[in-house]
């Protein structure tokens, strides 16, 4: 233990050189744990945003669009599902369930999903966990409207407030349903999904807020107003996506298949859990390229450090001088350098934990509220433990360079120093 | 004079740290050896072909035997309805009903049903990959509805052919449609290496 005493008193004499070191060394631990940190929630988020569910229909589009669109309401669809199409699949053999979405209106930001009361039982996220209501229950009318934890947050709604509708999927918009306002009837409780920014309606809401409006804008000599809506057929004449339930798993793919080469409309079936796989394939080049270059950025610090205490052991020689002429042995001054890295590294190491974690508590709150990833600011995991092994194991290696210039310093030097 | 024995001391002191930590390597490795000869013994798991798990006297072209499908271009209704036909015939898949119960280890692809960022507990083993683009798909009989165990797989290995071990269920789910399926519960799953040598 006289050593590392040794070490930080040497260290503690150049305190300017020393802070800088474990300051950069700090910033580059971060950045590669913050980009492990991002990456693994992120992964952690879309994964458990759907569970229990065999299959997705939608518009035949491209599976990762298909899968990005209907449950991280990311992009939009190219094309609509008829009812028909629906009712069909519903009746097919093998088919236990169907909840259709119905996707392209929004409030304030915050995406309009038009469903049925079925969605909220049958629904399920993060390894079959249901949804739950905090607040209110689902809807019992064609004008109520059940917000996601995060969307009633952000707005400020409480059961009962009114609500208008907006056309388009825009963060502003500027065709407004406002004839036909729809109330809070409940509140979901979060969930870390993509549900939390939604709001969800029922089918014939959807279809009663169009049902004056053609090609996509409202028709002011056919304005039907809202209560004389309840008297028209409101069941819609197409919806976005379909979630299916089967009777058993093993079917997924037959009915996949009928589903892909349906003769009257082109649809698409996905399993989920393959399109996740895909989806993250695509994103594994930019997660590897990222990593790359934390890793780098690392590599970098490391050398600066290097560089730090090379240049500063030609200041030191007087040092050297004066730890042999007490009994210091040359290989005592090389474990000496070597111990200085080390410690350097720690130092740095445990800044960069502390910078991470002081970022992600002053940062997460936004990161939820625009994107909905979820990053937790908790105890290092495994695998960053792992890397952190590794950093120190590349300052034990690079620590050699200077230990092993100061050992040839005190056998040149001997006890005084000729400069 | 103090030095030498200073010296002394710290090479037996290091002598002796190499020696704790060999041991330590060869005991570990000892304490997992006897475990899985412990498990081989009990129940040796039989090594199983895909094409065991469909009945010997099955012939899903049967309904078509008939019919010279080649004549058909792909867009004639006739040959759709002929492959939906074939397609019926291929769902209703009857399963090998002595395999019930037998510890039996096959090798297939994971598609996943259950899973997390770091596990799929749950996933169709079937025996070739992309099972969900190659048509045709494959039928019931080809295909196990599978719970792994204590070993599971990384969700970004599921591209990868793996050897599923385990014990075969054949269940009896919906009667009046016929369906029926393979299972096992409780898989331990290795990696699929081609061997070379033949």
């Amino acid at each position: 233990m006289k050593v590392i005493a040794l070490v930080f008193s040497s260290l503690l004499n150049r305190k300017f050189t020393t802070g800088l070191t474990v300051f950069t060394i700090g910033l580059s631990v971060f950045l590669l744990l913050g980009v492990e940190r991002v990456r693994t929630e992120t992964r952690h988020g879309f994964t458990n945003a759907i569970s229990a569910t065999d299959l997705i229909v939608g518009a035949r589009s491209g599976s990762v669009q298909l899968l990005l669109y209907s449950i991280f309401h990311i992009g939009n669809a190219t094309n609509n599902i008829s009812y028909d199409s629906y009712q069909y699949i519903t009746n097919m053999r093998g088919v236990d369930w169907v909840i259709p979405l119905s996707l392209g209106d929004s409030h304030r930001g915050f995406r309009v999903v038009g469903t049925t009361d079925e969605f909220f039982d049958r629904y399920k996220y993060s390894r079959e966990r249901p949804l739950e209501f905090i607040h209110g229950a689902p809807f019992t009318d064609i004008y109520h409207a059940v917000l996601g934890a995060e969307a009633a947050a952000q707005l400020g709604y409480q059961v009962g407030d009114p609500l208008v509708v907006a056309h388009g999927t825009g963060s502003v918009n500027v065709l407004k349903h406002e004839d036909k306002p729809f109330s809070v009837s409940g509140i979901l409780g979060r969930t870390g999904t993509p549900l939390d920014r939604a709001v969800f309606i029922p089918l014939e809401g959807i279809t009663a807020i169009h049902i004056d409006w053609s090609q996509g804008v409202p028709v002011p000599s056919q304005v039907v107003d809202a209560e004389s809506v309840r008297e028209l057929e409101l069941m819609p004449e197409s919806v976005t996506t379909l979630l299916v339930g089967l009777t058993s798993k093993v079917h997924a793919f037959k009915v996949q298949r009928l589903v892909n080469e349906f003769p009257s409309e082109p649809l698409l079936a996905i399993i989920p859990g393959i399109a996740l796989q895909e989806l993250w394939r695509v994103m594994s080049v930019a997660e590897k390229a990222l990593i790359g270059i934390s890793v780098m950025v690392i590599l970098v610090g490391l050398a600066g450090m290097m560089t730090a205490i090379l240049t500063s052991l030609n200041e030191r020689r007087r040092e050297i001088a004066i730890l042999r002429s007490v009994g210091a042995r040359p290989v005592d001054i090389f474990s000496l350098l070597m111990a200085e890295s080390i410690v350097l590294v720690v130092a740095g190491i445990a800044w960069g934990v502390c910078i991470l974690h002081l970022l992600i508590v002053l940062f997460a709150p936004m990161l939820q509220q625009s994107w909905g990833i979820v990053i937790k600011a908790g105890m290092l995991s495994s695998k960053e433990w792992y890397m952190i092994l590794n950093i120190i194991g590349l300052a034990i290696v690079i620590g050699i360079v200077p230990g092993y210039r100061a050992y040839r310093y005190s056998l040149n030097d001997g006890l005084s120093v000729r400069t | 004079m103090e030095k030498i024995i200073v010296r002394n001391t710290s090479l037996k002191i290091i002598r002796l740290w190499l020696f704790t930590c060999c041991t330590l390597t060869l005991v570990s490795c000892g304490i997992e050896t006897p475990q899985s000869t412990n498990e081989v013994a009990s129940m040796q798991p039989r090594e199983l072909e895909w094409s065991e798990l469909m009945p010997k006297d099955y012939d899903p072209n049967r309904v078509i035997a008939d019919v010279d499908i080649s004549e058909f271009s792909d867009s004639d209704p006739r040959a759709l309805r002929y492959s939906k036909m074939l397609r019926e015939a291929w769902s209703d898949a009857p399963v090998v009903s002595q395999l019930d119960g037998q510890n039996v280890k096959i090798p297939g692809f994971a598609v996943p049903i259950e899973y997390d960022e770091k596990n799929v507990s749950q996933f169709l083993l079937v025996p070739y990959f992309g099972a969900c683009i190659h048509s045709p798909a494959p039928p019931s009989n080809q295909i196990i509805n599978v719970q792994s165990g204590d070993t599971g797989i990384n969700p970004d290995s599921i591209w990868d052919p793996i050897w599923v071990t385990g014990v075969l269920r054949t269940e009896r789910l919906n009667t009046e449609a016929g369906d029926a399926s393979y299972s096992i519960e409780s898989a331990v799953i290795e990696p699929y290496i081609e061997s070379t040598i033949d």
